[in-house]
């Protein structure tokens, strides 16, 4: 159905306030004029994506675009994009959480102390991460939905815990020596950039299949935009609410995993720097490609765009705080502008 | 002379081309509640509306205020002037306390500490001024329906004070609009009670009602619309039920028949496709009926009566359901029946609020009218798109939307096409029970009848359709039978013959108790002419 809206096209309706009236007149530059919005709303952060590209590589033309750089770039993000993607399940489904960073950063640590402290084959210890998330996403689904409790707070509780948690386990010290199979297995280059990046690319596709082309992901869309609507349509919304957050905690988990295999060890405080930086992905992937749903192909645009121009400012000689501003500001921003976009859009058709 | 504290005259209100109020008077003297009747398109509510600066009328309108002629529309924004407003709803925070709850409107602005002590004294002094004891600690959400009422309508009275001269007494108007439609009897004495008490103090109420029993009871003089005119003003004592329904109506009402008709009997004999027995829940109390295949029955009743209840309560979608229904040989539990085991057990549900409960305004209304069958077009789990489409375009052509596109947000239809794309939402689960909850509000005239045609086509020999509605008039002519719900239980049933007179009169009269002859409509010797189902 997303064919649908995309060639009939959300936006390329007349006013149909008396639709009553015999099919509607379309007046030619009129429909070019929405036509031309609709591609630049749509296309709009691709365009930003690519000036930032021109614009760093002109300033810092020997070490920007560079193959190593766009490799780098690409393959050390590969947890942040498979963190977001997690992410974007809950939000279709109206809920926020906000344990996946606590959760990525358990994962991770799960990992390393199994394999390195406890010597657990490697294989077992990945199977331990991957526990993790099924038991903390049906923590957090069964709150929400069995008690009806607000999710943002019971995942801001839950996460919480789980930090503490982490750094209770780890004593607050980086585990590291993780076997060599993970950190291979996400390290090595596939068509010159680590395999991780290929991973999240098949985690993009695959979740946009499962929100666009799947009656679970319909259900999702429909649950998060009116519960009501969706219970009186026979839909078991907290069933749907439930599998949103018990797949978002599996997603962050594997995200920590591959987290784990980059740098072979496990950090207690790493999981958090991705929270703010998901979020803004998801928020700002929201104002593209399929403008007003979070979309995966969106919320991969908008990881790599905000990247982009973190290195870019890094390269520059910037300190490391210009993340937090740039993610900060970038997530005010893609609100705002999915807002204006969205009364744009209301006003032309 | 009296001065009235409200006169409104020469009211008259268009709304392209449709006059829904004529040249419109009423006065309304202090110490007085007055009542405001008709029939649903009379014309109360836009009255009600334009004295509340909502609508502007037509030129030449006169509002007085106690004898002074105020600028129109009203402006409320300083709140200088006497006459306060209590909707249905009421408009409490069920939350908060009481005190909080009453005095609201004066934290509204500044800036001061709030002594709770002295703040709950003041609350509960100002209701126990009209005979409400009450800790002003309680949440409202606790209280009794009438103490609910009661403290939006004390609310409404102080807050007319706050923006006033001080010294300044003239009397004041309070319009209560239906607020009583979901009490139960015994709390709407209650009210009235507190009704009186205003009227006593000097103030006037205007009390906006369907209900001729509670006018009666109640007020001391009385206005009726119809068809948007003034039918006339009158001192309630000297009416009788009969009166006024015949004001009402235009015409004395027929005289009541028996529901039984030719065409019920031949039905009665066929086995039921669905009954329902002992549906109890929030306003019901165990209704039984049965529906019969290829029938469409009709459910009608006042606000508050239980009509707007019992669909939810079949679908599985009201809480605090209980009792069974027999559908098609299955037993369904309603305490337990969830929507999804409904459907499943072959029952829709059109609900009445097309943009909150029928579909998602912000998504395209092919997917909104596939929802229900998803699973028709999927594959392992995954979507044929490209049938979806087709398909969505045939039922959107086939149930003439238009624009007959699948990709427009449902959001963007007017509602007459988004009430035929929700009937088609339910009929393509192809259901053996279809449940209409208000059909055709908010929708033109045109597309009312053939929204109405359609339901009435959808009905098959194995199926069968129930439409819920507080606006009885459009049952006549299109239902085989028509319930009348009161107080949350069967009050009458009528065969497919009846009168829009004769359902009016049903509707908005005392039920008839067996032998009791409390219905006066009748006018002859008969007594109870109604039959009240089991």
């Amino acid at each position: 159905m997303t064919e649908v809206s995309r060639v009939e096209g959300g936006g390329n309706v007349e006013p149909t306030v008396a639709a009553d009236a015999p099919g509607p007149v379309r007046s030619r530059p009129r429909a070019r004029k929405i036509l031309l919005f609709q591609n630049a709303e749509r296309y709009g952060l691709l365009v930003i994506w690519a000036v930032i590209i021109v614009v760093f590589s002109i300033l810092e033309p020997h070490t920007y675009p560079t193959f190593s750089n766009v490799s780098t770039i690409f393959g050390s993000q590969a947890p942040l994009m498979i963190v977001t993607l997690g992410l974007l399940i809950p939000l279709t489904a109206g809920d926020f959480d906000l344990s996946i960073a606590s959760e990525l950063s358990l994962s991770a640590m799960t990992v390393a102390i199994t394999n390195v402290n406890d010597h657990w084959n490697i294989g077992l210890s990945v199977l331990a991460g991957l526990g993790t998330g099924v038991a903390v996403g049906l923590v957090n689904g069964l709150l929400v939905t069995s008690l009806d409790l607000n999710p943002f707070i019971v995942t801001l509780g839950t996460g919480t815990f789980l930090e503490g948690l982490v750094f209770g386990i780890s004593h607050s010290n980086t585990i590291s020596g993780i076997a060599m199979p993970l950190v291979n297995w996400t390290n090595t280059n596939f068509l010159s950039i680590p395999r991780e990046f290929w991973y999240a690319l098949a985690g993009v596709i695959l979740l946009w299949l499962a929100l666009q082309y799947t009656t679970w992901g319909r259900r999702l869309l429909f649950v998060g935009r009116n519960r009501n609507v969706a219970r009186l349509s026979g839909i078991n919304v907290s069933r749907m609410r439930l599998s949103a957050f018990l797949l978002s905690g599996v997603i962050a988990s594997i995200a920590g995993i591959l987290y784990a295999g980059t740098t072979g060890s496990a950090d207690p405080s790493s999981g958090q720097t991705f929270l703010l930086p998901a979020f803004a992905a998801a928020f700002l992937g929201m104002t593209t490609i399929q403008p007003g749903r979070f979309n995966a192909w969106g919320a991969f645009i908008a990881v790599y765009t905000l990247v982009s121009g973190i290195v870019g400012l890094e390269l520059l000689g910037m300190s490391t705080f210009v993340q937090d501003i740039f993610y900060g500001a970038a997530l005010v921003m893609a609100i705002a502008a999915a807002r204006l976009m969205a009364q744009h859009r209301t006003a032309t058709t | 002379m009296v001065t009235p504290v409200v006169a409104l005259k020469h009211i008259s209100k268009q709304f392209g081309g449709v006059q829904a109020l004529d040249d419109v008077e009423i006065s309304v003297l202090p110490g007085t509640v007055h009542g405001l009747l008709g029939q649903n398109g009379s014309g109360k509510s836009t009255l009600i509306k334009i004295l509340a600066g909502f609508y502007s009328p037509e030129p030449g309108a006169c509002i007085e205020v106690n004898g002074a002629a105020v600028h129109v529309p009203v402006d409320y924004s300083k709140r200088d002037v006497p006459i306060g407003f209590v909707h249905q709803s009421l408009g409490l925070f069920a939350e908060l306390s009481v005190t909080e709850n009453l005095l609201v409107r004066d934290w509204a602005r500044g800036f001061t500490w709030l002594r709770w002590l002295r703040q709950r004294r003041i609350a509960e002094a100002l209701l126990e001024d009209y005979g409400l004891v009450v800790d002003g600690r309680r949440r409202v959400g606790e209280l009794d329906p009438h103490e609910r009422a009661t403290v939006a309508i004390v609310r409404a009275l102080h807050d007319m004070g706050t923006g006033r001269q001080p010294g300044a007494h003239d009397p004041r108007l309070l319009v209560l609009d239906e607020p009583s439609a979901f009490l139960p009897r015994e709390e709407r004495q209650k009210l009235h009670g507190v009704l009186r008490e205003i009227a006593k103090s000097g103030d006037a109420v205007l009390l906006v009602s369907h209900d001729v029993e509670e006018i009666l009871d109640v007020t001391s003089d009385v206005t009726v619309l119809r068809d948007g005119r003034h039918v006339g003003s009158a001192t309630t004592s000297d009416l009788s039920e009969r009166d006024l329904v015949e004001m009402i109506l235009g015409r004395a009402p027929e005289r009541l028949r028996s529901a039984e008709s030719a065409h019920a009997v031949a039905r009665e004999r066929e086995a039921p496709l669905a009954s329902a027995e002992k549906v109890s829940g929030r306003r019901l109390r165990g209704i039984s009926f049965d529906v019969r295949p290829g029938e469409l029955l009709g459910l009608t009743g006042l606000a508050g009566s239980g009509v707007e209840e019992l669909p939810y309560a079949l679908f599985g979608a009201a809480a605090r359901t209980s009792g069974t229904l027999m559908l098609a040989g299955r037993r369904l539990d309603l305490a337990r029946l969830s929507p999804q085991a409904a459907m499943q057990a072959g029952i829709a549900l059109v609900p009445r609020d097309r943009e909150e409960e029928g579909g998602i305004v912000s998504l395209p209304t092919g997917d909104n009218l596939l929802l229900c069958v998803l699973y028709r077009f999927a594959r392992a789990n995954f979507l044929k798109t490209r049938l979806m489409r087709r398909e969505a375009r045939r039922e959107m052509a086939a149930l003439q939307v238009v624009p007959p596109r699948p990709g427009i947000d449902f959001g963007m239809l007017s509602g007459g096409n988004q009430q035929k794309v929700l009937f088609g939402k339910w009929l393509v689960t192809r259901p053996r029970l279809l449940i209409a909850c208000e059909p055709t509000q908010g929708v033109d005239i045109g597309a009312r009848l053939e929204l109405l045609r359609r339901l009435r086509e959808s009905i098959t020999s194995d199926s069968a359709g129930i439409v819920s509605t507080v606006d009885y008039e459009q049952l006549v002519g299109l239902c085989d039978r028509i319930m009348v719900l009161r107080d949350g239980a069967l009050a009458a049933t009528f065969g497919p013959e009846v009168s829009k007179e004769e359902l009016a009169a049903a509707v908005l009269t005392y039920d008839p108790r067996p032998g009791g002859g409390a219905l006066t409509t009748t006018g002859g010797t008969t007594g109870t002419s109604l039959e009240a189902e089991r």
